[in-house]
């Protein structure tokens, strides 16, 4: 079954949907991953934007203003715009080098990219690649790509940002949750971490993992309460206990830390189920914020015992 | 083993994936992805030491980057502690040669190690040897030209075709030969610190930012 004859049958209302559905894995169990996502995703956003006196309504609201037409400026071509046919011409999917399809990609990122005043970077045109081919039309297309990229654009497309979350958010996490994982990647005189965390979060994990595992973190992304930031660093960290074995290996360098994780797909030998991927990710998010040190480090202990039978040996008891 | 670290510079869609997946993988593809931020290969060759006529093995760690200008504030981040950089130009491109020595002045300026050695290196080269063809392109970098900023920059020069393989492999040969050249002298210093415990030495050639010229990995 596709995921909209699951959501159909199993749920009465959006909140249940998101709640059930996406944030407990349910519809993953179901529904066949790679079929249906189009309809998901208009039924999550457009009714979000069309639901009043639920939870998600400020936001709605505001977000629908952000997108009426009378704050659309008049649209004149980036500077980059040369640079984005480029990149659009590249993207990996016979059906998106379509010159339909393409006029049309390149429409919608330079409406975007004029509407909300951001400079094009490469990345943003894989990320509206794979939306379009979710939803192969461009009003859900841009209404889907700006939700996305809201998030994304002003922290992990900005470098002081970037790493600003990476010291503060995503290695004080990664601390807590596996010392010795962190101690490994931030030994002195490693390279930095930027180098590879920079292409696992501008395109969200599209170079990383299989597009349907890609999607699911999407579904959450998009129907998230937490701010995206904390959310991919616990996806992150998830992520990085699933090759344990080959990062905290006694003879892997730095160079081999890099190679590993910069090649991830190719690095890891078992993936952790991706609807659990982000439970468990949004997990450590909610004890993150309560700042439970010792759950977050229990959950992650077990996760290593059960998966590879792996006792991670805490010597700093911090 | 050595294991020398090099980047590929260059501007956008000068084809730098290209010739790494060339090199690596022996393959091409018509079409190929951006590179967001870098990507990571290996591969290694084989030298002659000319002295003793023995194979040496290298091993190049790639660090294959985005072109994209607007990635260029990152680009430190990737070069740091290379051993020899990889400049690419579209041969097809008038600019791109323009854009390549740019990459040399950052690298000159930034990098400023006399053993850094650079190779500036014109791809696309099948798209402009088929006179007639209705594919071809005319060549809009001049090979003189651009060898002969290389002769007067010192560095190494070749035109190649990830799409055929030409001459793809003598750039990564030319480059280990002239690296070797380079770091023999500290080799025979590092095996002697080691002893002679062994045949075969392993060691890591990238410049550590202690400025320790080698250091062994074991």
């Amino acid at each position: 079954m596709d995921l909209k004859q699951v959501a159909v049958d199993r749920y009465g209302s959006r909140d249940e949907l998101v709640q059930r559905g996406v944030w407990r894995g349910e519809l993953y169990r179901y529904a066949d991953t790679d079929k249906g996502r189009g309809w998901l995703w208009k039924a999550l956003i457009a009714e979000e934007q069309a639901n009043n006196g639920n939870q998600f309504d400020k936001r709605h609201q505001m977000h629908v203003r952000r997108l009426t037409p009378p704050a659309v400026p008049k649209l004149t071509a980036p500077l980059e715009k040369p640079v984005i046919e480029l990149d659009l011409r590249r993207l990996n999917d016979a059906e998106l080098l379509q010159p339909e399809v393409q006029k049309t990609l390149l429409e919608l990122m330079i409406r975007v990219l004029t509407i909300h005043n951001w400079t094009y970077k490469q990345g943003f045109h894989e990320l509206l690649g794979t939306i379009w081919l979710q939803l192969r039309e461009p009003n859900s297309t841009m209404t889907v790509f700006e939700k996305m990229m809201e998030q994304v654009v002003p922290i992990f497309y900005n470098e002081t940002r970037l790493a600003q979350w990476e010291k503060h958010i995503f290695a004080p996490l990664l601390k807590v949750c596996s010392p010795i994982l962190h101690d490994q990647l931030y030994r002195e005189g490693n390279h930095t971490n930027l180098l590879w965390l920079l292409r696992w979060t501008r395109v969200l994990f599209l170079r990383e993992l299989p597009m349907d595992y890609v999607l699911v973190i999407w579904d959450h992304i998009l129907t998230g309460t937490y701010p995206i930031e904390t959310l991919l660093s616990g996806i992150i960290v998830v992520l990085l206990l699933n090759v344990y074995g080959e990062l905290s290996h006694p003879e892997c360098d730095d160079d081999d830390l890099v190679e590993i994780l910069l090649n991830y797909n190719e690095s890891v030998s078992s993936l952790v189920d991706s609807a659990e991927l982000c439970r468990m990710g949004s997990r450590l998010v909610e004890l993150w914020f309560l700042q439970d040190v010792n759950s977050l480090r229990m959950i992650c202990n077990t996760f290593l015992k059960l998966r590879f039978n792996v006792n991670q040996v805490d010597n700093n008891n911090s | 083993m050595l294991q020398f670290k090099l980047v590929l510079l260059g501007d956008s869609s000068v084809g730098k994936s290209s010739i790494v997946h060339r090199f690596v993988k022996d393959s091409f593809d018509e079409f190929r992805e951006s590179t967001i931020g870098a990507a990571f290969l290996s591969q290694t060759i084989k030298i002659e030491d000319k002295g003793s006529q023995q194979e040496v093995v290298i091993k190049f760690e790639i660090w294959d980057t985005a072109g994209q200008e607007r990635y260029k504030s990152l680009a430190p981040m990737y070069y740091r502690n290379a051993n020899a950089a990889l400049v690419v130009y579209d041969v097809t491109q008038q600019d791109s040669l323009a854009k390549a020595q740019g990459w040399v002045n950052e690298l000159k300026t930034k990098v400023g190690e006399d053993d850094l050695v650079i190779c500036l290196v014109g791809n696309k080269l099948d798209l402009c040897t088929e006179e007639g063809e209705s594919s071809s392109k005319p060549k809009a970098v001049e090979s003189s030209d651009a060898e002969g900023y290389a002769n007067e920059q010192g560095l190494l020069f070749h035109e190649v075709s990830a799409k055929t393989g030409e001459g793809v492999k003598q750039v990564f040969q030319s480059i280990g030969e002239k690296l070797y050249e380079f770091k023999k002298h500290e080799l025979a210093n590092s095996k002697g610190r080691q002893g002679a415990g062994g045949d075969t030495v392993n060691v890591q050639l990238q410049r550590p930012s202690t400025n320790d010229a080698t250091s062994c990995c074991g």
